[in-house]
Parts: C-alpha cells; structure tokens; sequence
C-alpha cells in the first residue's frame, strides 16, 4: 500500500523501516507506526474475530477503544495494537481466531444469534441444575481473549514515580495545553499528561484554518514547543490515565520509548488542583452490521491519512453527525481518497465552508440522511443510506464507510473524580453539573466545539487552578471568563441514536458482542436500570470497559423508558471505575522491590556455614544452622552447654515522663507500680476483646524513665496503640522507639554465665545477678549492655542489649569466649522447640484474634485492682473469664512418641474440637510434644486427642492432655 | 579494647579509598572514582538525638534553639535541628566531637536507631520520585526541612537540605534495620542518573558549602 508523502501532519518516519512478523510472516512497518498501521499499510483489514459470533473484526477508533484490536504480541495477549507503537522484530498474531482471520470455522456461530439471547447461560444451562457445572466449564473455556501460556514471563523492566505537583493537566490537546500553560505562567508545577505519544489532541492531525496562514496542526506544535520550554512543566506523553483518587492522587501509566530505561512505568502523581481536559472521543453510529471490518470512525479515518500517510480505502461513503466529519470528507478526498457521498444526520447547522468544500468536489452531500446497513461478508461492500425518518434510502457501493453518530465526552476522570454528571439535551452531551473541589473541566468535553472556545476555557481552567493553589490571579480569572463569553460557546449535538432500518445485528458493545437487540431482550427480562441492563447484556463490561457503549446504552434505555413508562426520563449514565484503560499488572506491580530488614547480626549470620535465612514478618532470620532441620545439635547444645541466638528483633522502646507510669497502667494487664529497679516485670498487653495481643518485659531505670520490650510482630504499631489508648488524656510522657537502636543476644545454657564470665569483670552469681534482674554494665569497658536474666529457652540465661552497631564485636567476642564451653548458635527453629518444650507461647502461634489470657492460662498475670486506670481489655477479661465453651491452650503428649502431628493439623471427634499450633519431636524428653487450641471441655488432663492432619495422611493420631511445661515443671534450671 | 568496631548497617558496593576510625566506626571518607556526580553517602554513624517533652523551647542542646517553626530546620557548622512538632525535634550531630546529652532526660540518643543516607547531586528529584511520594518541591517550604513519610514504603524521615538545581540534597533516615534494603533501592533508583557511592568527604564539602551559601550568601 502506498504511503502519503509529504504531508506536514505525518508523524512517521518511512525512511526509517522496522520489521514485523504476522502470522509467521514477515512484514514491514515505519517508525512512527502503531502495530495496527503497521498491518494496515500491509493490506491486513481483519485484526481479530469478535468474542462470541466469531464475526471479523477491523481497524475501528485508532484509539483502541474497543476490543477488534486486541491483538498477541510477543506472546503477550490482549495489547491494544491501535496504540501500541511498532518494535523492531516484533511478532503479532490475531486473536479469538479459529483458522485464520479471513476463515474462522466457528463464525456459524453467527448464524445462530437467535439462540444466543441475552443471558442465555441463565436460560439454557440451569436445568436440570446437575448439567450447569459441565456448560460452566464449557462457557468459561470459551469466554475471555487471548490465551497466555503457564510458562510465559513477561520481559522488560517497569518502573515507579510518585511525583508531587501543584497542578495535574489530564490531556494535552489544546484545552489542556493553554490550562498547563496558564497555570505554570503563575510560577506553579504543572505536570500535563497524554496518551498519544505527542501533544496537539484534535488540532494535530487537522490543515483547517485557525489563523490566517496558521492551520490547526501548526498551531498545536506552536503550544507543544511552548510547553517543551518551560521548565515548570512536566510533559508525560503516551501515559494514559487510570485512576483518580481521594486527595487528587491520579494513577497512569507510561509506556517507554526505545530509549527508555523502562518498557511501562507506573505513575502516581499527588496533585493540588487537576483539570481534566480529555476531549471528546466519537459516539458510535447504530445501523445493521455496524462493525464489518471498513467501517471505521471519523478521527480514525482522518488519522490514518493524516498522521499515518495510509488512506483508510479506495470509495468510501462518509455517515456523520457533526463537522467534524464534513471536514474529513473533504480533506481526505483532496488526499486521494474518492467520496461516494457524505450523509449528515443533521437537518441544518453545517458550517457553510465545508458545505461549499464539498459541492466544490462534487461530493454527494444527503442532509438528513444516515447509514442503515452495510453489506458485505469479511470485507465492506456497500452500504445503505436512509432518511432518519426511514422514507427513502438508496445502496452505495464502497469499500470503506466513515461513521460516526457525533461527540461524546471522555469524561471518565471527571466521574472517578465523583463529579455530579447530568445529560445536557443541548449539546446532547454528560456533562459536569458540579466539580469537586480542585477539580475544573475545560474543553471539548464541556461541548466547546470553535478551537479558539476550546483554547479560552482551557485559559480559564488553568488560571482557576492557579486560584485553588493561592495564587492571586481572580483580575485574570475575570478577564478569562470575559472573552470566554464572547466566543462561540458550546454546540448542539447530534440527537440521533440509532438509524432506522430493520435492526439486524446492530452491535452496540463490539467488546462482548452485544446487540440493541440484546438490550431489548434485557428490558423483556424486566431489567430497565441502566446497571442492571449492562450487567444483564453484558455491554460494557468488555476489555474496553464501556468506551463504545458508554453513552449509546444510556440513551437506548432512556428512549425505552421514555415509550413505555415515564416519558420525561433523562438518560443515566452507567458507574465508570479505575482502571480507565487496561495496564499490565507487571506496572501495577513496579520495580517488585521488597524492602526487607536485617538484624545487625545479619552480616555474621551470613558468614555461618549452613545458616539458612527465612523471612519472619519484616526481618530476615537465621531458621536453621545446619541442613537439619530438627535442630538437634543446636537444641542439646542449649541444653547441655550454652547457645546464642541472635533476637535483635524484639521491640525496644524508652517511655519517660511524670507520667509515664499511668500510660503503662493503661495498657498493661499487671500492676506497673511494681517494676522495680534492677529487676525485669514480665507482663501482657490485652486488646479491648481482652485477647492477648503483646507480651514483654519492662524495666524501670530511673524515675518515671522506662525501657520495655515487646514481641518481634508488634514492634511496629506498640507506640501507636499506647499514643491511641491514651488520647483522650492530657498524661505527660514521651515514648522513642529503640527497635533498631539495640541489637539482643540471648546467650542459654547451663554453661552461659562461665561464658559470659569470659568477658565481664562483673559478679555474675546467682545472688548478685539474680534470675528476672536487670543489670547495665560494660563488656570490655567499652561495649554498653543492659543485661536480663531471662528464661525463655527455660535455662540459665542471659538477654544482652546493646547498640546494634556493636552487636558484631560483641558476637565475636562471646563466640570466642564460649569456644572452651562449646558454645555455638542457635536458630529459631530450635528455640521454637525448646520454648514449647517449656510450653512458653508464641503470640500468633499460640493464640489467634480470640484467645484470651484466661484461655492461656495466663490469667494471674491480670492485676484486677487498678480499675482506675482503665486497662484496656479489663472489661472483656471480667466477662470472659468464666464464660463456657471457650478454646483453651493444652499441652499434648503423643501415643506414638516418634511422630508428632503437623502443625495446624485439626482435632477432631464427631466434629472439628481445635488444632496443633504447635508439636515437634522432643530430643530432650524423647517423645513428641505440642500446644493446641481446643474446646474446653477437651481440655482436662488426660483427654484423648485424635489428630487428623489433612493433607499428609487420612490416618488419625492420637495424643493425651498433658500437664505443662513439659521440662523442668519447676523452674529449676533457669534460676541456677 | 583492641577489638571494639563499631559497624555501619549499610555496606556501598564501590571499592574504599581511604576511611578513618570515629569512636569505633570505620568511616569511609572517599570510594574509588566516586566524582562529583551524584553521589550516595552513609552518614549512619553521625550523632543522632531524639529531644522529646513539653518544654522543648526551653532547652538549648549546645546553645542552640530548637526552632519553633516546625516546617523549618536549622542547620550550622555541626548541626542539624528538626523540629517534628512542638514538643518532638531531633538533632543531628555531623563532626567528629559528639556532644554528650546522656544527662539530659529529654534526650534520647538514637545514632543507633536509624540508618542516614545523603543524596545529593543534579538528580536528587529524580531519583527521590521513584522511591517516595512525598513533595520535596513543594513551594510552600524552604529548605532546610524535615518531612516524615514513606521512602521505598518505609517509614523514614527525609530532611531538604538544598534544593539547588545542580547541588541538590536529601537526608533520609530510616529505621537501622531497613539501612541496607534502603540504599540499594536508591542505588538501584538512581542507576539512569549515574548515582554512585560516595564518602563521607564528599557531603561535608557540600554541607559546608550549602551553610556557607545560606548564611554567607
């Protein structure tokens, strides 16, 4: 196909080719290109077969409106090659085809549209009900486009920005551009956002006059180059817009250039004031056949010459409801292309110039008339044109026919923006009856129609956003509004909804293949809500998400409404949600990046042969030391000699103040009155539910000046839930979080304090450092710790704080000094079994969002004689302390000691009575062991259990409720 | 104590050229080939103090007011003073001789706490846009300040020093643990732009050049 040269308008390069494959064969396009151009200078005319009738599908908006489009590229399905700009090599195949485009074997299905009425799956598959789960599978086998392969990945780097700007321009045709250059003449950020890859909307493909010796393209390069210089303007070209949030957050998405270091990146622009300034896009004409592969809109028609160099036929036959379609007929026909005839809807209103333009050229104009039907089978034929009273018609051959039923707003941001939209029966558009704050609308999509009305309302837009970011500009905003007034003001639309003709496969929703007699169909079911006839027929809810549809479907129920039930009901339009047009969930999902935390010890961690790291909430920890995962040697080792672990995980936080104390009161279950200096208080921290939600110790170190620890998963939010307990007091008191400040070892074992002995000059006795006290000193004179006796692991043991950045030294240092008591480190996995073998509970793991401190037996941590400062859950921890029927925590033995159950595995009787939170095969007592939530009549000492665990095994286990904790019950060896 | 080291949470992936021991940190005062383009540095071994309580104008940390205004820092030869709200600020301390407040009650020292990385260079904005949404433009304020949010979706606390066009820089301190994860997500960010780890000396020649600038004109 030969190429238009020379045009001013062309944004291609032929001088610069780029190959494709189609189909398997190997084809040419230019730079410039999209990949549908690309095919159509090819002579490719069918893209795709339509979802359900299997019906031949063209090149239709140039916008990629709707699905005929969608089409397989690099084996990514779904991309909307309208838009998509050409890559060298790249490899393209249609969609939903069985055989080929031109022959598709399920296009009988076609024929049997009769069968296939609106909501034919409810009528046909659900009954007997028995047979629905076989058509499911069927129907569902056959619904959706594109078929991406298990084993696909996709390829190319997506990025992420979060820029911040005063004001956000959504489109840059000339409304936008003169609303971002407005603004930013004020001093203020503008950010201007488009979809096509340049900025000029509906001047930039257009040689019409805008100024003597200036056409409308010059013009649009004019404001380009203006908004190129400034340097307070960010322009995003090719970024489409997807969602428009609370707080003027506007999501998009912009697809890289070859020269981009990302192929799709992720926008997120927070924004003080936005003007939505997306233009118009063409309102489908309704007619028989309305999407045979030749039919195509005004500005895709247009475009295609103009921007592309590619006349979209040989004769066509133009069917049009504005001037904008009169001007396309007579500049493509100066172009090369013959016009067989222009029909306009309209009875009057045509601008004379093009009138005269046309009998100058001898086109057949038919004022009044429209297309009714096309005919052909893959490719246009004819098409039939009609009065729109249907009085006459008459059948004109051609191979392509340019219809369009007029404007309709692209108004999408303005109704995610929860913009009142009301149908205007003026301009015949949706239009915004009120704005939300910081949100303004200029341009076409207000109905402007003269381009110096466009260029003024886009002033005035820009200069009121100025307003809204405190600027003072209302002298300005005065004389904006003035001369926006003395211009043309908004034009009336085209009226006409559908032409008149027999009514025969008039396809409103091309995405879902949904015919005006699909909406009928819907009415007779008895849906006549704008919603529910969607839902019901299905238009709109395609890949395009109503862009087709969108405004026909409004009008075609209001006019049922109208005929038979309230004849002054105005057209609705349907709910519009994010995203506005489709993205890849790989931009959603960015750079993948997942911030993770280390411990200080992380880098000595990694240095350990057979340390293997599992991610435990936002940390990275050391699971195992070895490739055994029983933990065997590191868990003996505690309990022979001595162990360090790495628990720099733990919250760490200071709270001082007069009254600090009081914030402790309220939030822990025990009396903080008695933390005494030198001595670590073990307490709990309740939910309002009287769940246990934190438990920890608290250390007083001075007066009213605390330091208190909290379990790993809590670090994060235990400063936010005390600041919320205690809003509404005016306590004095101030808390830091020391989470990261300190690093913790827990060094356990019999062996630990000659360890430690190793290292310190201090008394470590028994008496002078005392099982629960609490010390400050320092290693070497130089390493500051706060040292508590602690007794976790249930051995002698020792819980050092220090400064993380001396964790390392201090690690090496208690390494080397517990090589002659062979000390070694241990994992979590083996302090998880030597705590259950202690029975002392994980938060999370042995108790869920319903496990109260009575149902752990925890009650006596509860001091209930401090009602004066409200503790929170003390309440709940009244009422629930006696309540029946609640799931109490057990220990368990195992009637086979090798085999412990899975954690998480369900007991059961005639019903499920709980689950293992915890069980593992105890080296230390020689059998196997667990924690489990159950009934509380299962709970008693001695009841049986039988465990079923699912997935491992049908067979049930069996164990016995067991007193706990299951070693050293007395507490022995932790206080020696 | 011959052994006592004090280590950085955060490791730069660029080869050391010369470094210097403060108080058991090995400071890394310049990287192989670091330039003068735009530039890492780790500052997480500077002095770093949260001042918290009701009678926070009262107190002078080294005979200086902690400024009222909460949406401006005060930066001078030693320091930097950001005041959160009215009774939350912190300081941070950049020379070698940190001061003492272990007496003060209001004081907390949280050097350990956080992970500081500077920015700085022609792209700060750039690089700053993919990590966080917070407006470091903004018109409303001028630089030096203090604004908390999200960097990489975490919690950090991101201080304008200058916002220059080509000497641009930003503090961002983060949670200690969060340091390493932190400025590989900037160096992975500012990979387009040509960021590279620098040392120490390379921000002290554009702190003192950023103070030089504001109060010397």
């Amino acid at each position: 196909m030969q190429r238009l040269k020379g045009l001013a308008t062309l944004k291609t390069d032929p001088a610069t080719e780029l190959s494709l494959t189609y189909r398997g064969r190997g084809f040419k396009g230019v730079k410039g290109d999209s990949i549908a151009t690309a095919l159509y200078a090819n002579g490719v005319r069918i893209f795709s077969r339509s979802l359900k009738y299997h019906r031949p599908r063209g090149l239709y908006s140039l916008d990629g409106e709707c699905s005929n489009c969608l089409m397989e590229v690099d084996d990514i399905p779904n991309v909307r090659s309208e838009v998509m700009r050409l890559r060298e090599g790249m490899v393209v195949k249609p969609q939903n085809v069985a055989g080929s485009p031109e022959h598709d074997f399920m296009s009988f299905v076609d024929k049997l549209d009769r069968f296939l009425p609106a909501g034919f799956y409810y009528h046909y598959f659900h009954k007997p009900y028995k047979l629905w789960p076989f058509f499911q599978n069927r129907l569902r086998k056959a619904a959706g486009l594109g078929r991406l392969k298990p084993s696909f990945r996709m390829k190319g780097s997506f990025d992420e920005i979060y820029p911040c700007t005063d004001v956000c321009v959504i489109g840059a045709g000339p409304a936008g551009m003169s609303a971002a250059l407005a603004a930013a003449d004020q001093g203020l950020r503008v950010i201007l956002l488009e979809a096509r890859p340049w900025a000029g909307g509906f001047f930039d493909y257009r040689s019409t006059e805008y100024s003597p010796d200036v056409p409308l393209y010059k013009r649009a390069r004019q404001m380009a180059d203006e908004i190129g210089q400034r340097e307070n303007i960010r322009f995003f070209a090719d970024t489409s817009m997807m969602g428009f949030y609370a707080g003027n957050v506007i999501t998009a998405f912009q697809t890289g250039k070859e020269s981009d270091s990302f192929y799709e990146r992720y926008i997120q622009i927070s924004a003080g004031s936005v003007v939505v300034a997306t233009g118009c896009i063409e309102r489908p004409m309704i007619f028989d056949h309305n999407e045979r592969p030749g039919i195509m809109q005004v500005n895709c028609g247009h475009r295609l010459a103009r921007t592309y160099g590619l006349l979209p036929g040989k004769n066509a036959v133009f069917s049009v409801g504005d001037d904008l379609g009169l001007e396309a007929a007579v500049d493509l026909s100066d172009l090369g292309l013959k016009v067989m005839c222009v029909a306009d809807t309209r009875l009057d209103g045509q601008a004379p110039h093009l009138l005269e333009g046309l009998e100058k050229r001898n086109i057949l104009f038919l004022r009044g008339w429209a297309v009714s039907r096309s005919h052909g089978n893959r490719a246009l034929k004819s098409a039939t044109l009609c009065t729109i009273d249907g009085a006459m018609s008459r059948k004109i051959p051609c191979d392509t026919l340019i219809a369009s039923a007029g404007l309709t707003p692209a108004a999408g941001p303005l109704f995610l923006a929860k913009a009142k939209i009301a149908y205007d029966h003026f301009t015949k558009f949706f239009l915004p009856v009120t704005l939300p704050p910081r949100v303004h609308a200029a341009g076409r999509l207000l109905g402007y129609t003269d381009s110096l009305s466009i260029e003024a309302s886009g002033r005035l837009a820009g200069l009121t956003v100025s307003s809204d970011c405190d600027v003072d500009v209302k002298n300005h905003i005065k004389d904006a509004r003035e001369k926006l007034e003395q211009l043309p003001g908004p034009a009336r639309g085209a009226g006409l909804v559908q032409s008149p003709g027999p009514g025969k496969k008039r396809f409103i929703c091309f995405d879902e293949d949904v015919t005006i007699k699909n909406i009928y169909q819907a009415f007779d079911a008895g849906f006549e809500n704008i919603e529910l006839v969607k839902r019901f027929s299905t238009a709109g809810l395609g890949p395009s998400q109503g862009s087709i549809p969108g405004h026909n479907l409004p009008l075609i129920v209001a006019q049922h409404l109208q005929q038979h039930g309230d004849p002054s009901t105005t057209p609705l339009p349907t709910t519009i949600r994010p995203p506005l047009v489709p993205g890849f969930l790989s931009t959603y999902a960015g750079k993948k990046s997942d911030p993770v935390k280390r411990t200080p010890l992380h880098e000595s961690m990694e240095t350990i042969p057979g340390a293997v790291f599992r991610r435990a909430g936002a940390w990275k920890r050391v699971r195992y030391f070895s490739d055994d995962l029983t933990c065997r040697k590191e868990i003996e080792n505690v309990r022979n000699n001595a162990g360090i672990i790495d628990v720099s995980t733990l919250g760490k936080f200071r709270i001082f103040g007069p009254e600090a104390l009081m914030a402790l009161q309220r939030v822990y279950v025990g009396d903080m009155s008695k933390t005494y200096e030198g001595r670590v208080k073990y307490s709990a921290m309740c939910n309002e539910d009287g769940c246990l939600i934190d438990d920890g110790v608290v250390i007083k170190r001075g007066e009213n000046d605390y330091y208190f620890t909290s379990s790993s998963n809590r670090a994060g939010s235990t400063l936010e839930w005390i600041r919320y307990h205690t809003r509404h007091e005016v306590w004095d008191f101030s808390m830091v979080n020391l989470t990261d400040a300190f690093g913790a070892i827990n060094l356990a074992g019999p062996r630990s304090r000659e360890v430690l002995s190793v290292i310190m000059d201090t008394d470590l006795s028994n008496d002078a450092f005392p099982y629960a006290g609490y010390r400050e000193f320092k290693i070497k004179g130089e390493i500051p710790v706060r040292a508590m006796r602690l007794g976790f692991v249930g051995e002698l043991s020792y819980e050092l704080h220090v400064p993380s950045s001396c964790m390392r030294t201090l690690w090496d240092l208690l390494l080397e000094a517990g090589r002659p008591y062979d000390l070694m480190p241990f994992g979590l996995e083996a302090q998880n079994v030597l705590r259950l073998e202690k029975a002392h509970i994980i938060i999370g793991q042995e108790t869920e969002i319903r496990t109260t401190l009575h149902d752990l037996g925890l009650g006596s941590l509860w001091y209930r004689e401090k009602s004066v400062y409200k503790t929170v859950g003390a309440p709940a921890l009244h009422f629930t302390e006696h309540q029946e029927s609640r799931m109490k925590l057990v220990g368990f033995k195992m009637e086979d000691p090798h085999r412990p159950p899975q954690d998480g595995s369900i007991i059961v009787d005639e019903k499920i009575r709980g689950y293992v939170c915890t069980a593992r095969f105890s080296f230390t007592l020689n059998e196997s062991i667990g924690l489990a939530l159950v009934h509380s009549d299962l709970a008693e000492t001695g009841t049986h259990l039988e465990f079923f665990e699912g997935n491992k095994s049908e067979k049930r286990l069996h164990g016995t409720v067991v007193s706990t904790p299951f070693y050293d019950p007395d507490g022995k060896r932790q206080r020696i | 104590m011959e052994s006592f080291k004090r280590y950085s949470p955060v490791k730069l992936p660029a080869e050391i050229l010369r470094t210097r021991n403060r108080n058991g940190w090995e400071v890394v005062l310049e990287y192989e080939g670091e330039g003068t383009g735009l530039s890492l540095v780790d500052l997480s071994h500077i002095g770093k103090w949260d001042v918290q309580g009701e009678g926070l104008a009262s107190l002078k940390p080294a005979g200086l007011a902690i400024p009222e205004d909460s949406r401006q820092c005060l930066l001078t030869e030693d320091f930097l003073v950001n005041p959160i709200k009215w009774n939350w600020a912190t300081i941070w301390h950049f020379s070698v001789d940190m001061p003492d407040f272990a007496g003060e009650y209001a004081f907390t020292n949280v050097t350990e706490a956080y992970a500081l990385l500077a920015i700085a260079g022609r792209d700060v904005f750039s690089v700053m846009e993919k990590l966080s949404s917070l407006d470091l433009l903004s018109t409303k304020q001028n630089p030096s300040f203090l604004i908390m949010g999200p960097v990489f979706r975490i919690r950090s606390q991101v201080v304008l020093l200058s916002g220059e066009k080509n000497d641009s820089a930003v503090l961002v301190a983060c949670p200690r643990g969060y340091g390493q994860s932190m400025a590989e997500a900037i160096l992975d960010a500012g990979k387009e732009y040509g960021l590279r780890p620098g040392g120490e000396d390379l921000f002290s020649g554009l702190r003192d050049r950023y103070f030089k600038r504001k109060y010397n004109g």
